[in-house]
Parts: C-alpha cells; structure tokens; sequence
C-alpha cells in the first residue's frame, strides 16, 4: 500500500514540477514573500500624527516637544496650517496650544466625530503633553489593562504571514487538485488508471500528499524567513498538512462535477473566493460579517495566528474541528471520486 | 475461460443499442479477433468486457466468474491497448511505464526492454505528449504488457503502423500467446485479423454476423470464388463472383457469355471479401 502511494506520489510530484501554472503559483508566493520582507514597512505608523500649534508667549510646548523629539514638521506656524494638515490627513490630529503653564487652554482639531474610546486617548495625549510641559512624569496618571495576557507588539508586516500560508494552503489544495483532474481526464490517463489495480484512495492521497509537502517547503521557508524560529515547529507542520488535506478534498469534492478549467470556473472560482473571505477580513477588520467564522479558513487562519503570535488563545477544540471536518471531507472526497471520477462514462 | 452472452449496450438510455445479443467465447491461450469496420461496436464491447462501461444487459465472465463481481486486483492479470492513446502527457515514454509499473502488485518487466522491442528506445525520454500517433500507439501496446498479464485487450493495435512496425507488434502478439496469454485483438484490419486470429468474430451494426477460424470461414463461405478481369471500353476492372452464391452464378454467366473477359483466376477469398458478402459492406 505504501510502496503504491509513493510510486503514484512520484508520478504526480513530477507531473506537478512539470506544470507551468504550478511555477506561475510558486513565483507568485515568492513574490508575495518579497513584498513582505522588503517593501512593507517594519511599522505603518512611523510617523507621528499630532500637528501641533504652539501660540503661546514663549512656546514652551514646543520646545518641550522638539527637545523630547518630535519631528519639525509636527509642528505647524497658524491655526490655519493645522487646520488644512488636519483636511489633508484624516488620520492627523490638530493640537492648538494657548495660555500658559498655570492655565493651560487646548484645541483639538480632528476629523469627523470622535468617540469616547478615542476622546479618552485624546484626554491622556493631552495629559502627556502637560508633563512634557511641566516635567513631571504623570505616566501613573493612566492606567492600560490587558485582558489577556500581553503579547509583544507585533511588528505590522509579519501580521499577514499567516493569511500567505492560507492563501497557498487554498490555492494549491482546492485548485490544483482540480486542474490535475482536468489533466487527467483530457489526456485520458484517467481511463488508463482505472483498468490497473492502483485504487481511489491512493489517487486521492498521492495528490494530497504533493500539496501538502510542497506547502510543508513553502509555509516553512516563508516563516522562517520572515517570523525565525521562534515557534511552535509541530503544531504549525501539522496545520500546514490538516489545512492541504482538508482543502484538496473539497477540491477534488467539486473537481470531480467537471471535466474542464472553463466549465470549472465560475463554481470554482466562486468558492475559492468565499473561502478567501477570512483572508479579506484579517487584512480589513472591520469587514468581518458573521458568517466568516463559519468558513474552515477562518480556523486555519486562526491557528497560524496563533502559532505564530501566542496570545495565549486555546485553539485545542478549533484544532479538533479542523480534523473532523477534513475526515469527513475525506470521505465525501472518496465517494465521489469512486463513483464518479472512476466511473465516468459508466 | 471468457464467456460473453447476450450483451447489449445502449449509450444513450433510449433504447438505441450500440451492440445487441452479442455472444462468443475465448478459451484459453486463444487469440479471438473482432473483426468490423468502424462504428460496429467492437470497442464497447471491450470495454464492457474491461469494466469501463458498465454491464448493463448480458454476461461476461472469467472462469466464471461475474465481470460485475471482480474486484481490483482483477487488473493485475490483464493487459489493455486502448484504441486511442491515453497517457500521461506530461511523463516522458520511460516514465508512463515506470509509473503505471509501480501500480501493479505482480512482478513487472523492464520498460527500457520493452520499449526497445516497440523501437522507441531512442525516444524514452522524451515526453509522451511529443510523440506521434503511432509512438503513442506503440507506447500504449507496451504498456499493455508491462504486467505480463494472462490476459490482453488489444483495440486496433497495428492501425496506422507502417508495415514493417505493425510487423514488430504482430511478432510480439504471437509472443504473448505462446507463453499462454488469452487475447482479444479488435481490429478493421483483415490482414492482421487472418494472421493472428485463432478464430475470427465478424461485427457489423452491433452484431456478431460470424464467427469461426479464418481457415473455415474462407472454406465455408469462400470455397469457390472466381476472380475475373474485365474488359469495359477501354477500362479493365476485376471482379469476384462466389459460385455458391445464385445471384453472383447468375452474374457470373452473363460474364462469361459477355466474352470480355481478359483473364480469369479461382481463388481463396479474403476475409475482408467474405465480409463483404456477408454484410454488404466494407471493412475500411
Ligand atoms: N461514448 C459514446 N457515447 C455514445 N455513443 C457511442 C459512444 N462510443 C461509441 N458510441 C457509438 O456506438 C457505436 C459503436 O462504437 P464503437 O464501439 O466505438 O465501434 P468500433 O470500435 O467498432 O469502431 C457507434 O455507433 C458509436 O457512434
Ligand atoms: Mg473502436
């Protein structure tokens, strides 16, 4: 049984080396890691929003600020330039500081409403800016309490590390295993297989075994080269296995009800992109409709969340569906493959 | 060993039959040829007989048992060329043996021997998916007895093979049944079908019209045929006249009574002649 699989998982690796599209897809990711390593910026907030106006007697503000340093640009001439820095940038906040140390007046010029989460901010800012002003160190004069325990800030571009391993998991699993139907069907190899002993299960395995070590190769060097070592080694090779498996069954669960990419397509396509949903709303929080954690993606891309950036969340039971589902996915797989791939034209 | 009764298949669910009551027999080591012009049904019975198409009205049957009822390794004992080349593509001619090897559970033979004995060793390694028609053909005819299977399925395994190629693939044929293979050859070629066949099944339109050794086909049917050369204006034609036959008597006496005839010849007639006369159609 074992020698079978491995004969038929060096046939498909090959026909998969030899498959441009499969090269197109690697190079793809390579890119995409690229991108991440060099072109996104370690954090996205480098600078300072806070336009500051100092229209008091002797800019002492200001030259609290400059010493503590703050950048020049922050630090604007009239109300008007704040004003118009402010329309220029919404994310920007126009402090205008008057009065002097004893009575201290501030404007704070922002855009559209504020709520009381951001007013809150605004209030500790402004205490922040008082003792820079006065040179007492005030920081007790708030408190920041964590609900769970603290993880170390996350420098922003290692965030969409794990929605890459679950693009490459969606991809090559729910698509390719599809495509090699396709292939098979086509070229009429398919019928070639079904007179000889070689059964479903080790079709359906062989391919899933060629997603999952070519996602195993990729998932690993994308983290590794840009997270390092610090990780959970196992936990993350078996999410990389569960997530190929379960998303080459489901693949080959729809592949099996066409016999062309074109026919494919629309269905296809359609449901790859439901399944990038989680992906879209990791990226853009608040697009985040409920029934995205229904999507097995979600938990995947969850669990790499998670092994990546411990918060301390138990994803033991998550992790359990996942099997569960790729088990029954499995068998839904097999059946159709069965009696339908292996049957066609029966 | 092979026993196939009353088979009918119908491809389209609405009564239409593609074959109908087909019935013969293999023993074993025998080679039985499917003799009929293309369109008559001679694959679909193959792959009824191979499980490709489903059995849906009739039997077939190994030593008695049920082609419903066998299981994989079934596909361990038999050998199949398929009509049209299915491999994979993308495999070079070494690595669709190697691959298709590796599926089997009995002791395989050397792909690089086997391709050799076909004449495409010097094309091993290229890609499949490169090859000519008749490479692809010829690959495909390798494959089928890469499991040295007891049985072999052979559909239309020497058409469009030059001659001295086709001869290549006949001699290893004759191998297989000598080491004691059954063997069903489907094909619309006479000559191969008069050479190999033990016994030969004509199929027309669905139907097995006749079936016997190509020897007491020609004796029962072909005994006494004359072939005659005639002269029409300036045009020599040849025709064939069967004796036994009232119609072609006839024709013939008005032949001869003509007085044009140029040269005349009793003959063994051809399969292929003997076809003809019983289906009122030709093989090609
Ligand atoms: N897949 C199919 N679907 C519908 N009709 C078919 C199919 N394959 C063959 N036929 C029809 O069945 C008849 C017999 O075809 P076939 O068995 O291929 O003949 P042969 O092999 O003798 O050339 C033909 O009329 C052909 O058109
Ligand atoms: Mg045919």
């Amino acid at each position: 049984m074992l020698k079978g699989l491995m004969n038929l998982f060096k046939k498909d690796m090959i026909i998969a080396l030899r498959n441009s599209l499969f090269w197109v897809l690697i190079v793809t990711l390579i890119l995409m890691i690229g991108m991440v390593r060099f072109l996104i910026p370690d954090e996205i907030q480098l600078t300072d929003n806070r336009l500051i106006f100092d229209n008091s007697q002797d800019k002492a503000l200001e030259k609290a600020l400059l010493y503590g340093g703050l950048s020049e640009e922050n630090i604007l001439q009239s109300e008007e330039e704040v004003i118009e820095g402010v329309r220029e940038n919404s994310q920007s906040i126009g402090i205008i500081y008057e009065g002097s140390l004893e009575s201290p007046r501030f404007t704070v010029v922002h855009h559209g409403k504020i709520n009381p989460q951001q007013k809150k901010l605004i209030d500790a800012s402004l205490k922040g800016l008082m003792s820079a002003l006065t040179g007492t160190n005030t920081e007790e004069a708030y408190q920041l309490e964590f609900i769970r325990p603290q993880a170390p800030p996350i420098s922003k571009k290692l965030t969409t590390i794990p929605t890459l391993l679950v693009f490459e998991v969606l991809i090559l699993g729910f698509m390719y295993i599809a495509l090699f139907m396709f292939q098979e069907k086509e070229e009429g190899s398919i019928r070639a297989y079904r007179i000889s002993p070689g059964n479903t299960s080790q079709y359906i395995l062989s391919k899933t075994l060629v997603f999952t070590v070519v996602g195993l190769v990729y998932g690993f060097s994308l983290v590794l080269l840009t997270v390092g070592t610090d990780f959970n080694f196992l936990y993350l090779a078996l999410t990389i296995v569960l997530g190929s498996a379960l998303y080459t069954f489901l693949g080959g669960i729809v592949g099996v009800f066409f016999n062309n990419i074109s026919e494919w397509f629309a269905i296809g396509v359609s449901l790859l992109v439901i399944n990038m949903i989680p992906i879209i709303s990791s990226l853009y929080p608040a697009f985040s409709p409920k029934f995205v954690t229904y999507i097995p993606s979600y938990s995947i891309l969850l669990i790499f969340n998670e092994i990546l950036f411990p918060t301390g969340k138990q994803l033991f039971s998550t992790t359990l569906a996942i099997v569960a589902l790729t088990i029954v996915a499995y068998i839904a797989c097999h059946l159709l493959v069965e009696n339908k791939l292996m049957k066609e034209g029966r | 060993m092979i026993n196939v009764k009353g088979l009918y298949h119908d491809y389209s669910g609405k009564g239409k039959y593609a074959v109908s009551d087909i019935s013969f027999h293999i023993k074993k080591g025998e080679i039985l040829g499917f003799l009929g012009p293309s369109g008559a049904g001679k694959s679909t019975v193959q792959n009824i007989m191979i499980g490709l198409l489903k059995l849906q009205k009739g039997e077939v049957s190994y030593d008695g048992r049920s082609v419903s009822r066998l299981d994989n390794s079934f596909y361990n004992n038999i050998g199949v060329s398929f009509e049209h080349p299915n491999l994979y593509t993308r495999l070079t001619g070494y690595e669709n043996l190697k691959y298709f090897a590796g599926l089997f559970k009995v002791p395989t033979r050397d792909p690089m021997e086997l391709l050799d004995q076909v004449g495409l060793i010097d094309s091993a390694n290229k890609k499949a998916g490169a090859y000519s028609k008749g490479m692809k053909q010829r690959l495909v005819f390798a494959r089928a007895l890469i499991n040295n299977p007891n049985i072999l399925f052979l559909d239309e395994p020497t058409s469009g093979l030059d001659p001295t190629t086709a001869n290549k693939i006949k001699a290893m044929i004759k191998k297989r049944q000598e080491d004691g293979c059954t063997i069903l050859l489907t094909t619309h070629n006479m000559f191969a079908a008069d050479e190999l066949c033990d016994r030969v099944a004509f199929i027309n339109d669905g139907k097995i019209v006749a079936c016997d050794s190509p020897r007491n086909l020609k004796l029962q049917y072909g005994e006494k045929s004359v072939l005659v050369e005639l002269q029409e204006g300036k045009e020599i034609s040849k025709k064939i006249f069967f004796l036994d036959n009232e119609k072609d008597r006839k024709s013939f006496n008005e032949v001869v009574n003509s007085k044009n005839i140029q040269t005349i010849h009793s003959q063994e007639a051809t399969l292929e002649q003997i076809f003809i006369r019983l289906t009122g159609r030709e093989l090609a």
